[in-house]
């Protein structure tokens, strides 16, 4: 493989892991697979429910758009520890 | 070393002193079922004030849940305070005072907040209706309180003020106790007259505020959450409430 080849493979990789937003996993499961024909590229869109202890229930949307937001991350993305206080 | 005994002996001090031991002449257990969750509440007569409070033995923590439903991620958490004792009610007979206590979720977590009230007299509408559950024989009353229609069965046989929650006001013990939308009911399941020793943390009554200023932080808990979203987030992302539904036992002040 050329030099300039193998660069670019590297340049490209830590864009893909340094771009992550970390509290976010990105992991991927074949149930998934069908949120890629629904998503628009571009923009990924998650519903997110919230129940609080006195009954409050709270329905919201998280949309993730931009430059950042591609094709191949918009069906990865995860929201774990988003009421954590460890980030 | 000698500095440390100081020290060490306020902070056993401290501890002492906000947990007190009172006597109870009475406890009442009752079995709790609010919006499908099921909980023990637990009444105790200690002259002319009450104490309830739900018990939790095992406190359940905070969880989250990401799914794919119909092609459509759906993220929900369920955010829990985590306290093995919580709803407190604090009554007394003589100032007529009523000190009651909520976990709020601001600021990234939950705090405790303590409601001064007053024991206003619950207008119940007393029925010549009747009917046995277990070995007591009861009276039904209905009334309306903090904004739903309750039905409650008392039995004349236990003398008693002092109901579960901030039920009170019949002359009777309430044996069974539920709102006309069914969201909350309470059952009794034991009784005991004899008088024991109660280890109980009183609720910090210096900051307590109104029931409006507690309606006021309950309705802008919807806020608080999108705040906490946001700050997680990353760069590119945004979080919109679409619907907020406040499933409260209390829906007014009165």
């Amino acid at each position: 493989m050329k030099t300039k080849t193998l660069f670019w493979i590297c340049i490209l990789t830590v864009n893909l892991i340094f771009a992550a937003p970390t509290n976010f996993s990105e992991t991927v499961s074949s149930s998934e697979r069908e949120q890629i024909n629904a998503s628009t590229v571009g923009t990924c869109t998650i519903k997110v429910y919230t129940k609080l202890e006195n009954g409050t229930l709270i329905e919201g949307t998280v949309t993730i758009s931009g430059d950042e937001m591609n094709f191949l991350k918009c069906w990865g993305i995860k929201l774990f520890g988003l009421f954590s206080s460890a980030y | 070393m000698k500095k440390l005994i100081l020290p060490l002996f306020l902070l056993a001090s401290i501890t002492i002193a906000s947990q007190e031991t009172r006597t109870a002449d009475l406890f009442l257990s009752y079995q709790v079922l609010q919006n499908g969750e099921l909980k023990e509440g637990n009444l105790f007569k200690t002259g002319t004030q009450s104490i309830f409070y739900y018990e939790n033995k095992k406190a359940s923590s905070s969880s989250e849940k990401q799914e794919v439903i119909d092609g459509e991620t759906v993220y929900k958490a369920s955010l829990r305070s985590g306290n093995k004792i919580s709803g407190n009610v604090e009554t007394n007979m003589v100032d007529r005072s009523m000190f009651s206590s909520e976990n709020l979720y601001k600021n990234g977590t939950y705090s405790q907040y303590v409601v001064s009230e007053k024991m206003n007299d619950i207008l119940w509408k007393l029925s010549a209706e009747e009917k046995k559950i277990g070995n007591y024989l009861c009276k039904k009353a209905t009334t309306t309180y903090k904004g739903r229609n309750y039905t409650a069965w008392y039995t004349l046989q236990v003398p008693l003020l002092f109901g579960p929650w901030k039920l009170h006001g019949l002359p009777g013990m309430i044996v069974e106790a539920y709102d006309a939308e069914n969201f909350i009911s309470f059952k009794l399941v034991t009784v005991k007259i004899k008088k024991q020793h109660l280890v109980y943390v009183s609720l910090d009554r210096t900051s307590a505020i109104d029931c409006k200023a507690l309606f006021l932080m309950k309705s802008n808990q919807a806020n608080e959450i999108k705040k906490k979203i946001q700050t997680k987030l990353p760069r590119g992302a945004s979080f919109q409430i679409t619907k907020v539904e406040n499933n409260w036992l209390e829906k007014s002040c009165n």
